[in-house]
């Protein structure tokens, strides 16, 4: 009985994320004739890939130990290398990318090691991080703006694959689906659930945690610079905040998708439809011509609802289960 | 012998750092242990180690604050609107603080009342309250020019700097509530052992949420003085210092996760950022290397510091 | 004013916990001056019954009534303002702060127009609290680096800060030496005396009589009777307690024991406190380790397990030295470990059955990395069935089993690794008797297999009943060592304790 309710409050919870993504859907069809339009429904899902991309990588950290507050520093330094490899030094893209994405897992690979070998909690050891790899990527570029990439480089951001699907939605699903793999069908994800859960418990139970902890947070810094150079192939320019404003878009996106912060519960899936429904809110408001200064303290004010929303649902229905 | 190889043991490794440190940055330039360069390096930090201190009080507690940064950011906002208003100063303090107190009430209120994640809560008021500060300064610093204002954060006739003097009777102030009330006490309960505190009858809920608007009064107030040394409100000044206040937290010897700390251990902290800071000039690094610099000296300081406390409390 | 004969009186308390009922329609009462005795196996309901009266927990049915009055709204800060003190078992002082701090923690000493704490009026007023009990405590200590038993005396004069009327101690005794309970008898026949009333929490049945006046017994969250302390025998105690004879819970086939497959030589670590330990064991073999808690048991499993590092001495399975173990090489060679504290380190709670189970098997059922849920399915239904774990399905979340049926995933996923050796720590803590006689016979069938195990536990009998050969911890060291036909428990208890006088634990 008592597990049918606890089942119950799951569904309920997970139903309100499915609610708040129809509800808004019909109030931006409501603001905005355009909103419905097909070239505008692609437009707000090719803005949320970028999203989701990072999303998988920051729901798998935050499922094993804690949120990777790096991201959208990672993305930023690794969009610049692979921007300026192809643009000053004439590299072949697909090399470029190699090297950035490679760059992206082995700041990954710090940030696990940081938490997991030295013991410095994650929200200490990736804010720190952040701040230093943000000023290598001013350094780097200078406050200059890079742009006007090659078409092969574009084609990442602007191309279509099979003709019809964009490229930066092709790369989401490749992503998206190999996240929910991992997640479900293999030891890893596995042990990144339990480590997560109980890391004591992982540990006595023969489970390599300082490993797991640190491949969950290459894959976040991997898929951090995939999602960075998807990006700047699409905005077809790179300068060095680019990241910048992602960081917290992309916390709120995990946490609506009811992934819990404690670690150790939550889905890839849920993620996907937090950042549809942040992909929405940020396309009303440019359809609403919102300033931009207003645009960061609506994203702030939705964490803060949606997490507040789902803490009250929760008690309220586990002071039910007690009457 | 022993003794004094013990005793050198004894002295905080960040100390050490700090030593080695001036003593490098002093040979590249001759001006920089001077009494000059020392009031500015103090009047430059003089505002950090406020908002350090706030955060020590939160660390102790068992908390965090990300949000630090951005209620000072906004303090200083609502400051110089009611300086350009022509407030009496003593308003004008009173709506800096009370701006940063209210902040910290929101954060108390999602934390200890509604029971948040720390770090959701302050990362989404961070980002409600950059907003805020954006919209009120139409995305432009408000230029301050009242003298009598000014004077607070002013290095007068070049010898006394009243920035430092402001914030160190705010650090007199914060040292007297850690040490000396009830809400200090309980800061170091909560963190130290929030069930026994609970259990021996203590309203921990409503501790925990003065801890969070204690620690926003603070920095509305760092926010007052940062207007009046720079004699302008910048939109997006705050950003990175909640890290540095962290990093100085931790720095000082305040240990994460249990309640443990003294906000004076702090001051090290702050001022190993601040020599980093004045020395990067003083060695002629570009300012554009600084902040990957300092970003970088940072979290080496703090991995050394983790690793050496963890040696200290494995040998017990 | 017939209702003020009892300080307290609890009414049909009930309390649910997930898959569990805590408390059924307990009742519970107090009269002033009187040391009551509330006794219990553990997992009984005893601290929870407390947890109530300190109004920690909520409880879903009943009533308290202090001094013939109703309590609404219990909260522990209107059970001090009642006058309810409780010394909990576990450490709940503020650790980095003083004693003085510590002891007028809800309610400094205040100068200034309540501006200032007046940390010498503080003090002061410690020293004298202290100095009633009777006890010299530095006030300026910081309270994690004082012993337990001063820390105790500071629990007290913490209660004493208020009109005390209701005082609760935990297993007060449990962690203290003999001296040191004298005088803790002394200061709660000082209190009696001024007409509080003690609700006394304890597992020895030997200090019963010296202290208690009448004794409440519960089992597996009821209320079995209340009787006088004068007329009751410790055998009349313990039937109440078990509510059947605890021989035939223990049914063991001993055999001759096999070749060796662990040896401890010479094992010490300083961090941990365990001192040149030498241990065997044997397959086919059940071995307990007794001792108090604290003496370094559960070190010495989690040493042999690699979970912790050792400086000193060797290890070797199947003759075989471990170098730089970690909990995955054990594991990995064939050990497995039931550890002390379920819910911290045995079990992820907010994972399902299935997940627990074959947690740490997963390179072995798995070796490709993919996990086949048709093979996960078979292999967990099977220890669900073998194991008789009460849940609906193998994906429900195991948080909301029961304690018993908890542990029994904790030994699901220890017989999924398919290990040689097992290492019980504390198996039957916290679980109903049911659940108990399973889990024996399962060691017993292990042993029949020809495995080998090694079981830690504070409950004599299951030692003495189940094991073939016993070692016995006092402070890091292994003081003694019986075979099954020379262990009584006086002689047990005697070593654990460091103590001639022949004492009785349950």
């Amino acid at each position: 009985m008592i597990a049918n309710k606890k089942k119950k409050v799951e569904l309920i919870s997970s139903l309100s994320r499915f609610g708040a993504l129809f509800i808004l859907v019909v109030i931006g069809s409501m603001i905005s004739d355009v909103f419905l339009s097909g070239r505008n429904i692609s437009n707000v899902i090719t803005n949320a890939s970028v999203m989701i991309i990072l999303g998988v990588g920051q729901t798998i950290a935050i499922i094993t130990n804690g949120p990777d507050l790096s991201a959208g520093s990672i993305m930023t330094i690794c969009a610049v290398i692979a921007a300026i490899l192809v643009k000053t030094f004439g590299m072949f893209f697909l090399w470029a990318f190699g090297l950035a994405i490679i760059l992206g897992i082995a700041l990954g690979l710090l940030n696990g090691f940081m938490i997991s070998k030295v013991g410095i909690p994650s929200f200490i050891s990736t804010y720190g991080l952040q701040w230093a790899v943000f000023g290598f990527a001013y350094l780097i570029l200078r406050g200059y703006v890079l742009y006007d990439f090659t078409a092969s480089f574009r084609f990442l951001g602007n191309g279509y694959l099979f003709g019809f699907i964009q490229m930066p939605i092709a790369v989401m699903i490749i992503v998206v689906i190999s996240g929910i793999a991992v997640m479900k069908w293999t030891t890893l994800g596995r042990r990144f659930y339990s480590v997560g859960a109980n890391s004591e418990s992982a540990r006595l139970s023969g489970v390599d945690t300082d490993k797991t902890v640190i491949y969950a947070f290459m894959i976040s810094g991997g898929l951090a610079a995939l999602a960075g150079i998807v990006l700047v192939a699409r905005i077809n320019a790179v300068q060095a905040d680019i990241g910048r404003s992602y960081l917290l878009p992309v916390i709120a996106t995990v946490f609506m998708g009811g992934t819990s912060p404690t670690g150790g519960q939550g889905s890839i899936i849920g993620t996907v439809i937090g950042a549809l429904i942040i992909a929405i809110v940020q396309n009303g408001m440019n359809l609403l011509a919102v300033p931009s200064e207003w645009r960061e303290a609506i994203i702030g004010a939705l964490i803060i609802i949606t997490v507040l929303i789902d803490i009250l649902v929760r008690k309220r229905f586990t002071h039910l289960q007690k009457a | 012998m022993n003794k004094i190889i013990k005793r050198i043991k004894n002295i905080p490794p960040v100390l050490i750092v700090i030593f080695i440190l001036v003593i490098v940055f002093s040979q590249f330039s001759r001006n920089y242990l001077t009494i000059r360069n020392l009031l500015i390096i103090l009047q430059q930090s003089s505002v950090l180690l406020v908002i350090s201190i706030a955060a020590t009080f939160v660390i102790i507690s068992g908390g965090l604050d990300l949000s630090l940064g951005a209620i000072m950011t906004i303090s200083g906002v609502t400051t110089a609107l009611a300086v350009n208003a022509g407030l009496p100063i003593i308003l004008v303090i009173a709506i800096g603080g009370l701006t940063g107190f209210a902040c910290g009430a929101v954060n108390g209120t999602l934390i200890a009342i509604a029971g948040m994640r720390p770090f959701i809560a302050t990362l989404g008021l961070q980002g409600i309250l950059y907003g805020f500060s954006l919209a009120l300064t139409n995305k432009v610093g408000i230029h301050v020019s009242n003298e009598k204002f000014i004077f607070l954060g002013d290095l007068v006739n070049r010898v006394v700097p009243m920035a430092a003097i402001s914030c160190a009777i705010i650090f007199l102030f914060a040292l007297y509530v850690q040490n000396h009330t009830t809400l200090g006490r309980y800061a170091y309960a909560i963190g130290g052992n929030e069930e026994g505190a609970r259990l021996s009858g203590v309203n921990t809920t409503f501790w925990k949420w003065l801890v969070y608007a204690f620690a926003g009064l603070l920095c509305g107030l760092g926010g007052v003085i940062l207007v009046a040394r720079l004699e302008v409100a910048d939109p997006i000044v705050g950003i990175q210092w909640e890290f540095e206040a962290i990093a100085a937290t931790i720095l000082g010897g305040s240990s994460l996760r249990i309640g443990k700390g003294d906000i004076r251990g702090t001051i090290i902290g702050v001022l190993l950022i601040a020599i980093l800071r004045s020395g990067l000039n003083v060695v002629r690094v570009p300012s554009i290397w600084q902040p990957a610099t300092i970003g970088t000296i940072i979290i080496l300081s703090i991995v050394f510091q983790v690793i050496i406390t963890k040696k200290e409390l494995g040998k017990k | 004013m017939e209702q003020t004969e009892y300080l307290l009186e609890m009414k049909n308390i009930s309390k649910f916990f997930p898959g569990v009922k805590a408390l059924d329609q307990v009742g519970f009462t107090l009269k002033r001056g009187e040391v009551h005795v509330l006794l219990g196996e553990n997992g009984a309901g005893k601290s929870t019954l407390m947890k109530v009266l300190a109004g920690a927990y909520v409880p879903d049915a009943g009533e308290v009534l202090v001094e013939g009055k109703k309590v609404e709204r219990f909260s522990p800060r209107r059970a001090q303002s009642l006058g309810v003190g409780i010394i909990y078992q576990e450490f709940n002082l503020v650790p980095y702060i003083n004693v003085a701090q510590n002891i007028f923690i809800d309610e400094f000493p205040k100068k200034w127009f309540n501006m200032r704490i007046d940390h010498k009026k503080m003090h002061v007023d410690a020293d004298s609290l202290l100095a009633s009990l009777s006890m010299n405590v530095d006030t300026h200590a910081i309270a994690q680096e004082l012993p337990v038993a001063q820390q105790q005396m500071v629990e007290v004069a913490k209660a004493l800060t208020h009109d005390l009327k209701i005082l609760v101690m935990d297993e007060p005794t449990s962690a203290l030496s003999d001296r040191e309970i004298e005088k803790l008898f002394d200061m709660i026949r000082a209190l009696t005396a001024k007409g509080i009333g003690i609700i006394f929490i304890s597992h020895r049945l030997q200090e019963i009589p010296l202290i208690g006046d009448r004794i409440t017994i519960l089992r597996d969250g009821k209320y079995i009777g209340t009787r006088e302390v004068r007329e009751t025998t410790s055998d009349q105690m313990v039937s109440m307690m078990v509510g059947r004879d605890l021989g035939s819970l223990f049914h063991r086939d001993f055999q001759k024991s096999g070749e060796q497959v662990l040896k401890i030589s010479n094992l010490s670590s300083k961090k941990t406190g365990l001192k040149h330990i030498n241990l065997e064991l044997n397959r086919g073999e059940i071995v307990g380790i007794a001792g108090l808690v604290g003496s370094g048991r559960s070190e010495l499993a989690r040493a042999a397990f690699q979970a912790d590092k050792y400086e000193e001495g060797e290890v070797f399975f199947f003759g075989e030295k471990i170098k730089h173990g970690n909990p995955r090489k054990a594991i990995q060679r064939g050990m497995s470990l039931i550890p002390e504290d379920r819910k911290r380190q045995g079990l992820s709670l907010i994972l399902t059955v299935a997940e627990n189970i074959v947690l740490s098997s997963l390179s072995k059922l798995y070796p490709t990395g993919f996990i086949s849920f048709k093979k996960e399915d078979e292999i967990v239904k099977k220890y669900i069935k073998d194991l008789r774990i009460a849940t609906p399905h193998s994906r429900q979340i195991v948080q909301n089993l029961s304690g018993g049926n908890q542990q029994k995933v904790v030994l699901a996923k220890c017989l999924c690794t398919e290990a040689e050796i097992y290492i019980f720590d504390e198996p039957t803590r916290g679980i109903d008797v049911g659940a108990k006689g399973e889990i024996y016979s399962f060691m017993n069938e292990l042993a029949k297999m020809g495995k080998a195990v090694l079981m830690i536990s504070s409950e004599l009998p299951e030692i003495i009943g189940m094991c073939d050969r016993i070692y016995v911890m006092r402070e890091g060291n292994i003081v003694a060592d019986y075979n099954k036909e020379n262990a009584t428990q006086e002689k047990i208890i005697a070593h654990a304790m460091g103590a001639k006088k022949e004492e009785c634990t349950i």
